[in-house]
């Protein structure tokens, strides 16, 4: 009777802690979230700023991209009679549209932070401005 | 013996419907934690981001700043934050409101805030484009109209560096060859001495394309470039040599 009670015992005990994790279980399972607190996230991509007619929008870098080499190449688009002239700290370039009004330029940047003003400007002098900050870091981080 | 069994039997049952339900409960977990996972790898919720702005707010280990597209940024620092300026030592504790800063660190998507890695004291230069309505020729001042009809007062200095836009590339310019009525693009700096003036570090005037359209400029605010020569009674004018 003794080994009875002792097998009991131990079994009554396995069975507690199960009921008691399982009753943990239940209780962390039936913890809802109200939807109304559940906070979206909405991941916007800058769209091109309209300037009369004339358009200029900066497809390569992204704004505040961090890049390793100073050397940048430089994509986007316009319209396709527009010239283009793109302007740093380092110096200043000149690009002029392909037909379909896509361009590319490589320029050279500093060390660090740089701000790079790109201008569109179209034959009727209509004039379009955009306005990057792109770093230069070969230190890992 | 008899009661033992049966009450083993209730308690064996019981234990294995517990079990079960436990490991489903696992698996639901499981599957959270990896959706979660991939969510976060897929939103990639931390990135290196480079920004420049003006300090308007110094706290503790915490910088506010307004960039160069006018947004209010929050920039922590610790320990790891390295700064640099022309000064030989430079931290936190040097910087105060209205000073120019470059940071670049890493940006949290989730809480939209910079852990500064490298805090550089830089001062960035404003771009103005518009139209010259006004030239002082005395003291090298145009006045440029935007679009959203301000006035600039530019100073051009013998540090500026002055291109015109023609066939397609830059040319070599100076301040004789501006005229009113021409687009103008200014890099410069506001004048530590005088507010409303910038003083330009690049000036590039466009002589062969139009006035913008969007530029409008009040016609008391156009003022004749040249100066009237006055006659001489004779029907010969003075002109300057």
């Amino acid at each position: 009777m003794k080994k009875e009670k002792f097998i009991l015992s131990i079994v009554a005990g396995i069975v507690g802690l199960v009921v008691a994790g399982g009753t943990f279980y239940l209780y962390q399972a039936g913890k809802e979230i109200n939807p109304k607190e559940i906070e979206s996230i909405v991941v916007t991509t800058p769209t091109p700023k309209a300037s009369g007619t004339i358009f200029l929008a900066i497809a390569k870098p992204a704004n505040e991209e961090v890049l390793t080499s100073k050397s940048v190449q430089i994509n986007g688009k316009t319209q396709s009679d527009a010239k283009i002239l793109i302007i740093s700290t380092t110096g200043q370039e000149t690009a002029t549209p392909a037909s379909d009004g896509s361009f590319s330029t490589t320029i050279t940047l500093d060390e660090n932070e740089n701000l790079i003003e790109f201008i569109a400007i179209a034959p009727n002098g209509e004039i379009a401005t955009e306005r990057l900050v792109i770093s230069i870091t070969t230190e890992d981080f | 013996m008899k009661k033992f069994a049966i009450v083993l039997t209730i308690l064996l049952l019981f234990s294995a419907s517990g079990s079960v339900y436990a490991q489903k409960l696992n698996s639901q977990i499981d599957t959270l934690k990896n959706k979660v996972a991939s969510k976060v790898a897929e939103l990639d919720l931390v990135e290196r981001r480079g920004i420049v702005g003006i300090v308007t707010d110094v706290s503790g280990s915490e910088l506010t700043l307004t960039d160069s597209s006018d947004n209010t940024r929050f920039v922590d620092v610790d320990e790891l934050t390295k700064f640099s300026s022309d000064e030989d030592s430079f931290g936190i504790s040097d910087i105060k409101k209205g000073d120019g800063l470059g940071i670049t660190g890493l940006y949290n998507k989730d809480s939209r805030r910079i852990l500064a890695r490298f805090v550089n004291a830089k001062t960035f230069p404003q771009l103005i484009s518009g139209v010259v309505f006004e030239i002082n020729t005395d003291d090298f001042i145009l006045k440029i109209m935007d679009e959203e009809g301000k006035e600039h007062r530019i100073s051009i200095e013998t540090i500026t560096k002055s291109f015109s836009y023609v066939n397609d590339d830059l040319e070599r310019s100076g301040f004789s060859k501006v005229k009113t009525g021409e687009n103008a693009i200014v890099l410069g700096f506001q004048d530590p001495k005088n507010k409303d003036t910038i003083t330009a570090s690049k000036f590039i005037h466009f002589p062969n394309f139009p006035s913008n359209p969007n530029v409008i400029i009040p016609q008391e605010a156009l003022k004749p470039q040249d100066k009237v020569v006055p006659s001489t009674g004779s029907g010969k004018k003075l002109t300057p040599l």
